[in-house]
């Protein structure tokens, strides 16, 4: 009998969870008119995979009788999905994430796609680098971190998370910039074990999205120096921009919603609207902002602008 | 003490406890279909969870967290196919258990026992003790890594029930592979042979499935021809362990769930180191080490007290400090915050109510988890009696199906099937892949925590030396290495 | 001239047998049931994989940076290392079997018998299945394997090849295609 009703309980929660998702009617105008795939090039759970979907939840909802349905391609580092959405078909059904790597790769022999084989929707996140240090550090601005720096050359060991991705460069870009030389220590396995690494004190400086170690700079055992933003954070309105020091550097992880370039202008101008009223929307700010994630609303030619920008950026530094 | 009253209240509420409910049960699928990974099931119900106010989505995920490292024994057992990395520790006995002592009931009860045990001793730990897990756990720099990695590692001489020398080649291919692809220390691209698959590293799922599914399905053809199916009907009378198992394995569940708890609490590692130590562990120290192997009932026990053992520790970092542990928790934690509670420092001062309910709910969520393992079992165990002509193709179909899943790519599927061939022809050659897949575990640590902390010592190797917490573990694994040749003297 | 004579005995196998494996005289047509390798050789050929294998690690290593500097060791210092234990692995495996000659020439690795050779023909079932998923996609392609396969294990009964085969796939579909999103692959010729 219990063996009866577990089986019965297990089949209603399928049937249950089949018939929540519904499907789309082929004769409604885009984007009703067929599911949406979005490539997301990472593993589900991380960052720029839950930010994904949150936005494609918001966009959903927003534009009605569409289905958006996630894809994670995470194989080759994240560029096989990037050349598969390079690749497809332009009709306006298949979108995809890319993320501040499709500035960098090119430039370090990685890959071969550009952001100029895409063109954009929207960008949800755009992490700033953030000079963060242990709270006991002996420097508590930009300046005095530099002093510091400068008179123990190769000293201070400065956290990434791998050589060659993006904080390192940050970390490079600040190198030349004020003229200093750290010691770089990478975690692979990501901004936490940074954390971690900072509060237990094992190394003395990160340039990274603070996001991350959100809960150790409220509680007061890290600090954050300077930001590598046009604006002051929300979450840390105490921290001056490298901008405002006289040091116009502007470094940031974003991820974009894209789609192959030559998807026809009308469909991007559907997806464009609808991201613009969801960005600027009071929900979407909040479900970032409630998870320590400064949320950016840069859409259509904005976002195109910044994907170049950074492209060319990083040509002229890494190209070195 | 009111707070407890008011966490209680929490809980108590029926819509939470049929999410909770709801959460194990997708958990328990999730974790025993091999392929589907708990950060995906977390991920797809995320906005679910969303859209629940309050506790219910937390505990919700709680549910899916504690049931996937369950789900993953229940293939491990029957099939010999780990459903999660967190169960490949538990094929080694549990699947002889299940097939050659034809007791898979007593191998599935064990393990629903031990899992729950692991949990729950895990979530009194971080009740009482989390701030001193957490101090301890912040000591953890990158020697502490290497040294824990070459423990890990030792491990492999006790897994390789063959030729120990044979698990050290497998170990070391493991290690190799785990190499493939760009080099996040030092940047540079590894042994790609120039394709962009590589690039990313060998993916790690598909040889898994590949090695133990389909390789296990592929002898059981060959089984299947030789024997003509002479399976007995099996009956269970028992799903509850018995007396004399309990007092067998009582002294290797705590051990196990010690280990699973402190391996659990240091960011960066997870379920399946956990089981593998709790398994070594737990063979080095029993009275009947020679038959681990042979369905050896603490065997069973250990890595899956083990693994459980990690859901309560992974919390500890996250509540304490604001710092996930692996994966899966970095999603909770985004979903915790979601829900206002900002974990760190700061919330068991602001929101003490809260943090009970997840005590709470991590408990119910074990116990939910050891009944619905219970009252499942006899549904399991029937799988075991369906004849081979269909219970074979439908295993092969599910490899290529859940190897697809989980990242949408052929190529996977081909690696996939290459790594089945290869497993079928070393298991023949007395390869253990056990050893191969801790190889390729371990291997990233090991060497990312090697570099590490020669950069960080300027290349100085001292490093490893002088340090207490990395001395021991490394003075560990040297036990564990040079132990066995002591005793083998002896005898 | 023994391998020609061994091919052909195995085509008259294959003709006589038709798929099925019930006959035990047939059985004994297949190449190589007589002829059961020893552990003692599989172990030679491990170790000459396993020589070649580590070498070809170890010069493949060296043409990352392999010094020990300030900013820690090179790439390919690591995998040199592995590359290194492996050739030491490979040469201890060959000195373990030559003091155990006598009991690792009497186990015998069963990698030829008829049994193998049934997981065998499944792996040539396995990769045409791959093969087949390109051609017309993968729910038509299942729908073909399942019944092969349970031909294979001397199943026999139509009614039953059918009823799984529509089972599982229509499972998949629901559970894999619908719920999950997971789109599989589609024929080639679709695209």
């Amino acid at each position: 009998m219990k063996r009866i009703f577990a089986v019965l309980m297990m089949t209603a929660m399928l049937l249950g969870m089949v018939g929540c998702s519904g499907g789309a009617d082929k004769k409604a105008a885009y984007p009703a008119d067929g599911d949406i795939t979005v490539i997301i090039p990472k593993a589900p759970g991380g960052g720029t995979d839950t930010s994904a979907r949150g936005l494609i939840s918001f966009l959903q909802k927003e534009l009605k009788g569409s289905k958006f349905v996630p894809v994670n391609k995470p194989d080759g580092g994240g560029i096989t999905g990037m050349v598969e959405l390079a690749k497809a078909k332009p009709d306006g059904h298949t979108l995809g994430m890319v993320t501040v790597e499709l500035a960098m790769f090119p430039h370090q022999g990685k890959a071969t796609v550009t952001n100029k084989d895409f063109v954009s929707v929207c960008a949800p996140i755009a992490a700033p680098a953030a000079l963060i240090v242990p709270k006991e550090a002996p420097y508590n601005s930009l300046d005095e971190f530099v002093k510091y720096a400068k008179g123990n050359a190769g000293k201070i060991q400065m956290g990434n998370s791998g050589t060659g991705a993006i904080w390192h460069i940050a970390a490079l870009n600040f190198e030349k910039e004020f003229g200093v030389q750290f010691k770089h220590v990478p975690y692979p396995k990501g901004s936490a074990d940074i954390a971690a690494a900072l509060a237990g004190k094992h190394i003395d400086a990160t340039l990274a999205d603070p996001s991350v170690f959100k809960s150790q700079i409220d509680a007061g055992t890290l600090k954050i120096l300077a930001v590598m933003a046009d604006t002051r954070s929300e979450f840390y309105p105490n921290a001056p921009t490298f901008k405002e020091l006289g040091h116009p550097m502007a470094i940031r992880a974003w991820a974009a919603l894209v789609a192959p370039k030559d998807t026809p202008k009308e469909k991007m101008e559907v997806l464009r609207k609808a991201a613009e009223k969801v960005c600027n929307s009071k929900e979407f700010k909040d479900y970032f902002k409630k998870q320590g994630i400064d949320p950016t609303a840069i859409v259509g030619d904005a976002c195109d602008k910044m994907m170049a920008d950074d492209d060319a950026m990083y040509a002229r530094f890494l190209k070195k | 003490m009111a707070d407890v009253i008011t966490a209680i209240g929490m809980v108590a509420d029926p819509f939470h406890l049929l999410c909770l409910v709801f959460g194990v049960g997708v958990g328990i699928m999730f974790g025993a279909m091999p392929g589907l990974s708990v950060n995906m099931g977390l991920a797809l119900l995320l906005p679910l969870a969303f859209a629940f106010k309050g506790m219910a989505g937390i505990l919700m995920l709680l549910g899916i967290y504690c049931g996937a490292i369950y789900g993953g024994s229940i293939s491990a057992i029957l099939l010999k196919t780990p459903g999660t990395p967190a169960s490949v520790a538990t094929t080694l006995d549990g699947y002889p258990m299940a097939v050659k002592l034809r007791q898979p009931g007593r191998a599935l009860g064990l393990s629903t026992t031990a899992s729950a045990f692991g949990g729950i001793f895990s979530t009194i730990c971080l009740i009482i003790s989390a701030p001193l897990l957490a101090k301890i756990s912040l000591q953890f720099s990158k020697p502490e890594y290497f040294a824990l990695a070459v423990f890990g590692l030792s491990i492999i001489t006790s897994v390789s029930s063959g030729n120990v020398i044979k698990g050290i080649m497998g170990g070391i291919l493991g290690l190799f592979l785990a190499t493939v692809g760009i080099d996040a220390m030092s940047g540079a691209v590894r042994f790609t042979a120039d394709t962009t698959y590589l690039l990313g590293g060998v993916s790690f799922i598909p040889i898994l499935i590949g090695v133990f599914a389909l390789a296990q399905m592929l002898q059981s053809v060959e089984d299947c021809w030789q024997k003509s199916q002479i399976r007995q009907h099996v009956s269970i009378d028992n799903v509850l362990p018995t007396v004399a198992d309990l007092k067998r394995v009582f002294t290797t569940l705590i051990r196990s769930s010690a280990i699973g708890t402190f391996i659990g609490c240091i960011p960066g590692t997870g379920g399946d180191i956990a089981s593998f130590v709790a398994y070594d562990q737990a063979k080095r120290w029993s009275k009947h080490s020679a038959n681990f192997g042979n369905g050896e009932p603490e065997g069973v026990a250990a890595p899956e007290a083990g693994n459980n053992a990690v859901s309560g520790g992974a919390f500890i970092p996250v509540l304490t400090l604001g710092i996930p542990g692996d994966g899966a928790t970095a999603i909770m934690m985004g979903a915790l915050m979601v829900q206002g509670l900002q974990p760190g420092p700061l919330l068991f001062i602001d929101k003490a109510p809260d943090v009970y309910a997840i005590f709470i709910g991590l408990l119910l969520a074990n116990i939910i988890m050891a009944c619905m393992g219970y009252s499942l079992i006899r549904l399991f165990v029937k799988l075991t009696n369906v004849p081979n002509a269909i219970l074979l193709p439908v295993i092969l179909l599910m490899t290529f199906v859940g190897t697809y899943s989980y990242g949408n790519s052929m190529n996977d599927v081909y690696v996939m099937v290459v790594s089945g061939i290869l497993g079928y022809v070393l298991n023949k050659l007395k390869f253990s892949m056990s050893a191969v897949i801790i190889g390729i575990i371990l291997g990233g640590m090991a060497e990312q925590n090697f570099v590490g902390s020669l950069i960080m010592s300027d290349g100085n190797p001292s490093i490893f030396f002088t340090r207490p917490i990395c001395l021991f573990f490394l003075a560990a694994a040297a036990v564990s290495l040079i132990a066995p040749l002591m005793m083998k003297k002896k005898a | 001239m023994s391998l020609i004579r061994e091919g052909s005995a195995f085509l008259q196998w294959m003709k006589k047998s038709r798929g099925g494996m019930t006959d035990a005289a047939t059985a004994s047509y297949y190449p190589g049931s007589y002829r059961m390798v020893s552990m003692r050789s599989c172990n030679f050929i491990v170790t000459l994989i396993g020589l070649l294998l580590g070498s070809a690690i170890m010069s493949a290593a060296a043409r990352f940076p392999l010094e020990i500097t300030e900013q820690g060791p090179g790439a390919g210092f690591w995998p040199f290392l592995l590359g290194a234990a492996l050739v030491v692995a490979a040469v201890s495996l060959a000195l373990y079997t030559m003091v155990h000659r006598a009991a690792l020439t009497e186990e015998k690795v069963a990698l030829g018998t008829a049994a193998n050779w049934q997981a065998y023909v499944m792996i040539g079932l396995i990769l045409l299945f791959c093969a087949m998923i390109h051609l017309i996609g993968f729910y038509p392609a299942a729908a073909l394997l399942i019944p092969c396969v349970m031909y294979r294990l001397e199943c026999r009964d139509k009614k039953r090849m059918l009823l799984t085969a529509a089972g599982v796939v229509l499972f998949i579909y629901l559970v894999f295609g619908q719920l999950l999103h997971t789109s599989l692959p589609s024929s080639v010729f679709l695209e």
